[in-house]
């Protein structure tokens, strides 16, 4: 089996702890109803995936919209959820669905399948300070950085750095071959060392 | 290698996509050119910068954002779209998709309804029916395959059926047969679908029509329905049940004699194919397609069928199928590959049942399988909510078209590039029973699969 990097667990500075015993309880518990125990899943996870999610998007609101909604069809999934699972990875693929069932194609009731199009067609939030969520100068150059890239490199790079996926498993999720992904996280790169050099 | 071409690679050569080859001669090149060295460095800062990328916000942001989570579930649920008690949702989630599913399916599988053959088909009573229970967490409620029966696995399924019945003013297959069921204890119970699996284990969550009410998902039906029966209760005990042999329609025929020559060559003689059981070699072809079901290719599938055969001998698969639960005495009389298909289906259907609620297997009468998913982010369970209660004649049209819906819906959110084929797959099979102009919109579905699978 070819080794695949994004399988590892996604090191995340976002405290991510392998607490995958409290996690199941927390399932079990909250399958049964106990919401706050699903609220202690909810704070374990929601920066992680509020990142993700921030990052591919770029503005604060949606994301809100979009984390949130995600948590609450988890809460409802649960019942078919295997606890032995990990979490976050089946949440982060809920929230996934979720970003491209916001747009629909002309006509067909069909779940939007590109980034792309996702991305261009989302208004511009640039107006939401994410003041409230970022607080370290760095950090706000960095996203900033990162929502000025067109969205074919703001997709790859955010997957690739953040969700820590393969090349192949990117391009599955884009619809895009393995090279198609190179070539646009070499641009991204590209666009970012410059967008960035003096914060390097 | 020059500079540019280095600085190229450079971004596969900090991901690790580089062969052998490739990385040797970047290591090289960085070993003597400043340039690129610091080229090289500013990448990985970048990473690094990445790698600290941190949302900050105070903790009253994010204990509002969790409040705001459950504040929507609350209401959610006072709005009474979801239960209030959650311990039973997890049978519910099965249930809501199964009532969609099951709807559809049953029609489905009704309309091409399996004859009862010989004594071996009714496999709830020959004594080769292979019950076996999911050997996973108890968490959830596995469905069941039942390797002999042509019917949608999930023990629900069937008691579903029986306590949501379908408008009486139907004239549908599914109607007749269900008259004289139900809600007569004594009677025997008229099944739609082939002999029902035995399931094993867990229970299965009831369902009654108030509960569907409190679902608001499937009202109209519901409104249809009589009141619960009593027998949604009963365990195992629904063996005993019996279905009226009917004529197999046309079309039915059609697929199975289809398969029957594919299986055997062109100038294959086929009799009547109704009344005998279908000979081993397509029942295996069926079995052997229903193995090249997708699962998550990131999963580990288990040894593969001549893996089991070259490691097994009886005594080991014997093991095998107590570790599943299965009793091996139900395999007297059957070959080692038999087996072997056996389990190795059994695994694979259990796989994907990680993903879809239902699967239905080949039968040995009719050699025919459909999948029927329901996505569990509810996709498919949405658009079967619009198929109001009766069934009619005609609307067989609309149930392939929204299960060919359901599976390009799954097909696309999926991810994964085998199931997405499969999903093209299935659409085939559909697209083979479908009308004129449900065959066009699944072609259109088979080409939207097919380029996003590219």
């Amino acid at each position: 089996m070819s080794k695949k990097i994004g399988e590892e667990s996604s090191r995340s500075s976002v405290n991510h702890t392998d607490s995958s015993a409290d996690d199941r309880a927390l399932i079990f518990a909250a399958a049964d109803g106990d919401k706050n125990a699903y609220g202690k899943l909810v704070i374990k996870y929601q920066k992680r995936l509020f990142r993700f999610i921030l990052m591919m998007l770029g503005g604060k609101d949606m994301t809100e919209d979009v984390v949130q909604e995600a948590f609450v069809k988890g809460y409802l999934a649960l019942g078919s959820f295997e606890p032995e699972r990990p979490f976050y990875p089946w949440i982060a693929t809920i929230a996934r669905n979720l970003t491209l069932n916001l747009i629909k194609k002309e006509g067909r009731e069909k779940p939007a399948s590109d980034y792309d199009d996702l991305i261009a067609s989302l208004p511009d939030s640039s107006t939401s300070p994410l003041d409230r969520i970022i607080d370290r100068e760095n950090d706000r150059h960095f996203a900033e950085a990162v929502k000025a890239l067109p969205p074919p490199y703001r997709a790859v790079f955010v997957m690739r750095m953040f969700e820590k996926k393969s090349y192949e498993q990117i391009g599955r999720e884009l619809n895009i071959s393995p090279g198609t992904v190179d070539s646009r996280l070499y641009r991204a790169r590209q666009k970012l060392l410059e967008l960035l050099k003096d914060y390097l | 290698m020059d500079c540019d071409k280095v600085k190229k690679l450079l971004s596969r050569f900090i991901d690790d996509q580089l062969g052998a080859e490739d990385r040797a001669a970047v290591e090289k090149h960085l070993e003597s050119c400043p340039d690129c060295i610091a080229y090289y460095e500013q990448l990985l800062a970048l990473g690094r910068m990445a790698d600290d990328f941190d949302l900050g916000g105070d903790e009253s942001y994010w204990e509002e954002q969790k409040d705001a989570v459950l504040d929507r579930i609350e209401k959610l649920e006072s709005d009474k779209v979801v239960p209030v008690t959650k311990r039973s949702y997890r049978g519910l989630i099965y249930k809501v998709a199964a009532v969609a599913a099951s709807i559809a399916l049953i029609a489905y599988v009704s309309i091409y309804e399996l004859k009862e053959t010989g004594p071996g088909s009714v496999s709830f009573k020959s004594e080769k029916t292979i019950e076996y229970r999911s050997v996973e967490s108890t968490v959830k409620t596995p469905p069941v395959v039942d390797a002999d029966a042509d019917t949608v696995s999930g023990r629900m399924l069937p008691e579903l059926f029986e306590s949501v019945r379908i408008s009486k003013r139907d004239e549908t297959v599914v109607n007749e047969k269900k008259k004289t069921t139900v809600s007569d204890e004594g009677e025997e119970k008229v099944r739609i679908e082939a002999p029902k699996p035995v399931e094993i284990g867990q229970p299965a969550p009831k369902i009654t029509v108030d509960e569907l009410k409190e679902l608001g998902v499937e009202a109209e039906i519901a409104k249809k329905a009589d009141e619960p029966t009593a027998d949604a209760d009963k365990g195992e005990d629904t063996k005993g049940g019996r279905r009226e042999k009917k004529a197999m329609p046309d079309v039915a025929d059609e697929s199975v004699k289809q398969l029957f020559i594919e299986v055997k060559g062109a100038d294959t003689q086929v009799e009547d194919i109704g009344t005998q059981a279908l000979p081993k070699d397509v029942l295996d072809e069926s079995m052997a397609r229903l193995q090249h079901l997708s699962v998550d290719s990131e999963k580990d599938s288990g040894p593969s069928v001549d893996e089991y055969m070259a490691r097994y001998d009886v005594e080991m698969q014997s093991a095998e199928l107590n570790r599943r639960g299965v009793d091996p005495e139900l395999f007297d009389g059957y070959t080692t590959e038999e087996v072997a298909l056996y389990i190795n289906s059994y695994d694979k259907a259990n796989q994907l049942r990680e993903k879809y609620i239902y699967v239905l297997t080949a039968g040995e009468k009719s050699g025919r399988m459909s999948i029927a998913t329901a996505s569990k982010y509810s996709a498919t369970v949405s658009s079967q909510k619009s198929i109001s209660g009766g069934l009619s004649g005609d609307s067989l049209s609309i149930v392939i078209r929204k299960m060919a819906d359901a599976f390009h819906r799954l097909g696309m959110v999926t991810p994964s590039q085998k199931e997405r084929e499969d999903m093209q797959e299935y659409l085939e099979i559909l697209k083979k029973q479908a009308d004129s102009g449900t065959v066009e919109e699944i072609s259109h579905y088979i080409d939207d699969l097919e380029s996003a699978t590219k």
